[in-house]
């Protein structure tokens, strides 16, 4: 190889954020409000923060309005405890429900454009599994801002961020962490642009890289979504807790993976295979088509699995029809002009006269790098490590246990990145940096690999067969036979992997050379994710097996996963706090093992 | 307006799409819409009638030996000439309508652009109808001093209301200026080219125009005129240079230059107007 | 209708280390209703996985993806192969990156330098306005905030810029203005003097032409020359405006 690689400097930093997204702008807007003068850097993959995946959020964000007569934090509480099919954690369900509200205040004091009621006060809108009194009645809890909820958030921070000074390094990768004993000291970051490796020392160091959607077929998730920040941490020995739940959305849209939203359904739509039967009868005689999400998703795969899908030529993926041309045209115009837009866009289809193809797509991990309430990264044997954080979606804390609630999960951000962020400046009060000895080795010896890799393979077409492999083995519907099928499939291409030839050597925005490493990010942690679901034998929330389809009292833990040589798992476990329940105040034996039915 | 919207909408279908398959205007219109092209027209009109006013000062200078005038004008009775004459009503007039479109667009807060623009086609093409009727005709007489004491009280109007309207924004007094002599030409310029068609002597014979000139009040109509073209067209070349020139140096040199040459023949036509 | 195309696409394509810039033709067979950022995958899959281009969100979220085809500034992901056929009436495309910034490679540009325009009309609240009691959110009803509301839709794809004609050296361009222009229609905004001095200066609202290029290309159907034309009509106070 010509070049040999190097560190071409290094950058001194209080604090430094692998990810801005909406979590890690926030988090950093709060270290700078409460610390003016701190100095952040805040790295992102994409070429601009405002390109994060938290833009595209459009739903909303649950938060109790302490004016609202009926609702209270203890129902909202109790339904993210309920949805988690009881394997949330209670301290971090607490925390972030009783700071909801205010955090929704502080947005819009900073600028955010939340959709109003004609009094100008916040309008609400209700989302499934939020309810009022343990289940009675819907709630009206969701925030939002119009059908762009996210952007809302994740532009308020960065504006936030920028006003008080932060230093974004755009197009960036962190690759490697860097530690002193058993502080985390820092990072090795890539920079794509400049195609050099920089040494960045800081003294607390946040992890807020998003989630995983690439590792599967057909997902709502970005293209820069590929679980980096899990894999760098995987390889730096930590584990990650409950790599296998993961929740999919039952109709997304065939090939952008758009959501084509539950509406579709509550106003009248009707799932069809190819034989044009409306199927949902027979999987649910009572409610059809308007079953709970993980039973309509797993109806969808069944049909497909069966034989009764339809294969779109264009995006070679198979899918059943949602059916809306029943619908009067009122219905299309007032009710579903979004989703109907969607369809007209991306698939050029007239929902009105023409059928819908729609499947299941990934559309969140509540799994992630183990964290306490604080946000404070835990090891295997949940000790915290000193200068590691994490949050948002890349981490695990666990407001959401094995399902999430629609709405919860931008709510974790924005809180989750202030505690972290309140956290930080305390530990930073008794911190400092040294420089670690180690060089960037293990970085150097996988991007030089990548370099020096001989052979015929393609990273597209290896990225392709993975997400097919995982997404018929191991998505809606798991079993041993084939989640081992998938694991003995990943080493495969595992193996090919090491035979794809980049076309260039050069550094600069190489965009093969990320895709290699994104790819390698992506097998390790499909990797994790098949050995935890092979593991936990039994059905909770959004993972679903086939061979055990109930949930089990002996699984009432967390997974925690790690994997420092590539298919070599070890499984450990993180029990699940029920500080609600063992306070033993009104209401408590709500949030005991409890059923979770609708 | 109704009917000769209607007309001008049957006119349009059947232009806009051969007009569409020009191949300059088809990459623009097809990438940045109608408006976008109207800009260039716009912009490339303006750059010509720089380069005309320029040129026509040039020429008028020789009034100060009204035989090398006459020797000159002689060029413009060919009929190449004459043709061109004509010709030059279509950015004139196009350019002053679409001005008062971007005026009435941006200071009026009125949107219903396509309408306007259809209007401007319209009142352009009857315009430069009625022009080339005139020249064919070319025995009007009117007294100038009627005439234009008629049209400088129209053009006090726009400029009034258009100084009125734009005076108090935060926009800068050159950008201000350039609005408001926009809207003096407006009327002045259109009627200038009518004037001057209205008869061929009229325009074109150094003792008529002489004689016309010694009144004061047409005195001072031309120097409003040279000075307000000189002003408007100079801010102009100048507001398309910064598109393209990207560092102050450059850019204020480029002012300067501009400034310069304005400021030369403005001198020019001045003394010409003082001394003639 | 037809279920597959025969695409030529030339793209514009630059080496960094080299400095070299050359067009590069690409036959492809695709499906209609492919996205051309499904089509760049399939270059970089089966012909040449060297072909750098942008995206993140793939569903006209983020402003990504920006790319001029043939001459028009758009967003690949929203872009599918039948109606660019159709709306180009040719099944051959010739694919550049955005003219706002440098390009890093190929049909990546350095969109953090366009930025900076954005950044410098600052959007978010300079100084806020009082609120009525502290904790409280601000009242603010959808009347109030029907004018400004279709300009908060922005994304930041540079399309406007890219079109415009009033190019991009030294002026603010469309989507920066409206940044701002958000943030002077916004009651909860106190700092107007300042952002006033910045839209007004030399390389603010002056510099637009009305060409309304903005508002055709852009993605997100916002009527960009409306805003800007808002500015000229001085509806936001002048700069030297006592507070
Ligand atoms: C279509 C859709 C709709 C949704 N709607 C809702 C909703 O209505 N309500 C709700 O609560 N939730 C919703 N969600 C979920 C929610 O949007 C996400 O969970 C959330 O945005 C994740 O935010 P984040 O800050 O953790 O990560 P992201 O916003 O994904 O940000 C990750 C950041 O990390 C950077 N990064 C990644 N890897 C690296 C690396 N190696 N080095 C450096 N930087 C890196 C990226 O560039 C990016 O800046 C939705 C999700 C989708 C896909
Ligand atoms: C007749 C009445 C006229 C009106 C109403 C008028 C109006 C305008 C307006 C409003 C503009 C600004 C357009 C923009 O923002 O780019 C403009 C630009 C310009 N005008 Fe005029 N104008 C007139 C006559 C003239 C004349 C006689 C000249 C030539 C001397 C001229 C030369 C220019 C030039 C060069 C520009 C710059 C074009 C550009 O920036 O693209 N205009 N005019
Ligand atoms: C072909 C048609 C034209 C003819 C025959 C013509 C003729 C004349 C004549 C004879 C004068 C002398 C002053 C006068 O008589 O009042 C004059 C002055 C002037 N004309 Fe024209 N003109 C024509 C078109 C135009 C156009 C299109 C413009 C503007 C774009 C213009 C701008 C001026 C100006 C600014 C003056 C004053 C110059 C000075 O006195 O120094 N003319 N023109
Ligand atoms: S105004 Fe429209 S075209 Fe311009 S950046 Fe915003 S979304 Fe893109
Ligand atoms: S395209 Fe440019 S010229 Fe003005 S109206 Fe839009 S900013
Ligand atoms: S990739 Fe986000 S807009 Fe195209």
């Amino acid at each position: 190889m010509s070049k040999t690689l190097k560190i071409d400097s290094t950058i001194r930093c209080d604090v430094l954020i692998v990810g801005a997204g909406g979590a890690g702008l926030r988090c950093a807007a709060e270290i700078l409000e409460r610390r003016p003068g701190c100095r952040i850097i805040a790295l992102t993959k994409v070429p601009h923060p405002q390109k994060s995946h938290t833009s595209t959020a459009q739903g909303g964000l649950a938060a109790v309005d302490p004016k609202d007569p009926s609702d209270k934090n203890l129902f909202h509480m109790f339904d993210t405890w309920k949805g988690s099919d009881c394997t949330a954690d209670q301290n971090v369900i607490k925390k972030i429900s009783e700071a909801s509200w205010e955090q929704i205040v502080w947005l819009e004091n900073r600028g955010m454009h939340f959709s109003r009621d004609h009094e100008g006060r916040l309008l609400k809108r209700t989302f499934g599994g939020h309810t009022i009194r343990f289940g009675e009645s819907p709630a009206y809890r969701a925030v939002f801002e119009a059908d762009r909820t996210g952007k809302g958030i994740n532009d308020t921070c960065w504006g936030e961020t920028i006003k008080r000074g932060i230093c974004f390094m755009n197009q960036t990768i962190a690759t490697e962490l860097l530690f002193n004993g058993n502080r985390c000291v820092g990072s090795i970051v890539f920079k794509q642009k400049e195609g050099s490796f920089v040494r960045i020392l800081s003294r607390a160091t946040v992890f807020a890289t998003g989630g995983i959607g690439q590792v599967f077929k057909v997902t709502t998730n970005c293209r820069q979504n590929t679980g980096d920040g899990l894999a760098v941490a995987l390889r730096a020995g930590f584990p990650i807790m409950d790599p296998e739940a993961i929740q999919f959305h039952p109709t997304g849209i065939v090939g952008p993976g758009i959501l084509a939203s539950e509406t579709l359904r509550s106003v009248g739509g009707i799932l069809r295979n190819r034989h044009m039967e409306g199927f949902m009868e027979r999987y649910a005689p009572k409610m059809k088509d308007l079953a709970p999400r993980d039973m309509v998703a797993r109806a969808i795969e069944t049909e497909i699995r069966e034989g009764r899908g339809i294969l779109n030529p264009d995006h070679r993926i198979e899918h059943v029809w949602i059916d809306l041309r029943h619908l009067p045209h009122s219905v299309h115009e007032e009710q579903i002009p979004e989703v109907r837009g969607f369809f007209q866009k991306y698939m050029n289809i007239d929902p009105k006269t023409q059928l819908c193809p729609v499947r299941p797509s990934q559309h969140y991990h509540m799994g992630g790098i183990p964290t306490n309430e604080f946000g404070e990264v835990q090891t295997a044997f949940q000790e915290t490590v000193p200068g590691f954080f994490a949050i948002g979606e890349c981490a695990s804390a666990s407001f959401h246990g094995f399902n999430r609630l629609g709405s919860n999960s931008i709510l974790e951000l924005i809180t989750m990145g202030k505690y972290a962020g309140e956290r930080v400046l305390n530990y930073m009060e008794d911190a400092d940096t040294d420089l670690p000895d180690e060089p960037a080795e293990a970085t150097f010896s996988q991007f030089s690999r990548y370099v020096e890799n001989r052979g015929r393979e393609n990273i597209g077409k290896i990225r392709e067969e993975m997400k097919s492999l995982m997404t018929e083995n191991v998505g809606v519907f798991r079993n041993e036979e084939k989640i081992v099928r998938a694991i003995e499939g990943l080493a495969d291409l595992k193996k090919r992997a090491g035979n794809i030839p980049l076309s260039s050597e050069s550094l600069i925005m190489n965009q093969e050379l990320v895709e290699r490493w994104e790819l390698d990010n992506l097998l390790d942690l499909s990797m994790v994710i098949a050995h935890a679901s092979l593991n936990r034998r039994e059905s909770r929330g959004a993972h679903f097996r086939e061979d055990f389809p109930e949930r089990k009292d002996a699984f009432n833990h967390h997974t925690l996963a790690s994997m420092t040589e590539f298919g070599k798992v070890n499984l450990g476990k993180r029990s699940v706090n029920q500080c609600i329940f063992e306070a033993k105040e009104k209401f408590y034996e709500k949030f005991g093992i409890i059923e979770r039915r609708y | 307006m109704a009917i000769t919207d209607s007309v001008i909408k049957r006119l349009e279908m059947w232009i806009l799409p051969r007009l569409a398959q020009t191949p300059v205007v088809s990459i623009y219109a097809g990438t940045r819409g109608w408006p976008f092209v109207i800009a260039w027209i716009h912009r490339f009109f303006g750059i010509l009638l720089v380069i005309y006013v320029l040129f026509h000062i040039y020429t008028l200078s020789f009034l100060e030996t009204p035989a090398l005038f006459d020797h000159k004008m002689k060029f413009f009775r060919f009929f190449l000439f004459v043709l061109l004459e004509w010709l030059l009503a279509i950015p004139v007039i196009f350019h002053a309508l679409n001005g008062s479109r971007l005026v009435l667009y941006e200071s009026f807060g009125f949107r219903k652009d396509g309408l306007m623009i259809r209007r401007l086609l319209g009142i352009s093409v009857a315009y430069v109808f009625f022009l080339g009727l005139w020249m064919l005709l070319g025995n009007q007489t009117v007294t100038p001093l009627f005439f234009w004491l008629t049209v400088s009280i129209i053009a006090v109007i726009p400029v009034y209301l258009v100084t009125g309207k734009i005076w108090k924004t935060g926009m800068p007094v050159g950008w201000k200026l350039q609005r408001i002599t926009g809207a003096f030409l407006l009327i002045s310029i259109p009627a200038h080219l009518l004037f001057m068609h209205l008869h061929p002597s009229i325009g074109h014979e150094s003792d008529v125009v002489i004689q016309r000139m010694q009144n004061t009040f047409i005195r001072f109509v031309d120097m409003a005129l040279v000075v307000s073209v000189l002003y408007h067209g100079g801010y102009g070349l100048l507001a398309i240079a910064k598109d393209y020139l990207e560092s102050k140096p450059l850019q204020t040199a480029c002012a300067a230059i501009i400034s310069l040459v304005m400021t030369v023949f403005a001198w020019i036509g001045i003394r010409l107007i003082l001394t003639v | 209708m037809e279920e597959n195309y025969d695409l030529t696409l030339i793209i514009h394509r630059y080496d960094p280390d080299t400095k070299r810039s050359w067009k590069q033709t690409y036959h492809l067979n695709a499906g209609r209703i492919l996205r051309f950022v499904d089509l760049f995958r399939k270059i970089n899959e089966e012909e040449d996985p060297g072909l750098a281009w942008n995206s993140s969100c793939e569903h006209g979220q983020c402003g990504s993806c920006s790319v001029k085809i043939n001459g028009k500034p758009l967003l690949a992901c929203e872009l599918l192969v039948e109606n660019a056929v159709e709306y180009f009436g040719t099944t051959t495309f010739e694919i550049e990156p955005l003219n706002v910034a440098p390009v890093i490679r190929d049909l990546v540009t350095d969109i953090e330098k366009a930025y900076k325009r954005v950044d410098k009309v600052k959007p978010y609240i300079i100084q806020s306005a009082p609120l009525s009691e502290k904790g409280e959110a601000y009242s603010i009803t959808p009347d109030e905030m029907a004018p400004y509301i279709n300009a908060t839709r922005c994304i930041n794809c540079f399309c406007c810029a890219s079109a415009c004609i009033s190019s991009h050296r030294g002026f603010l361009g469309p989507n920066a203005m409206l940044a701002s222009i958000v943030r002077l229609m916004d009651p909860r905004e106190m700092e107007k003097i300042e952002r006033l001095r910045v839209l007004y200066s030399d390389q603010g609202v002056c510099r637009c032409h009305s060409s309304h290029a903005c508002s055709f290309v852009c993605p997100k159907e916002i009527d960009v020359a409306h805003f800007i034309a808002l500015a000229k009509e001085g509806r936001f106070g002048s700069k030297s405006q006592k507070k």
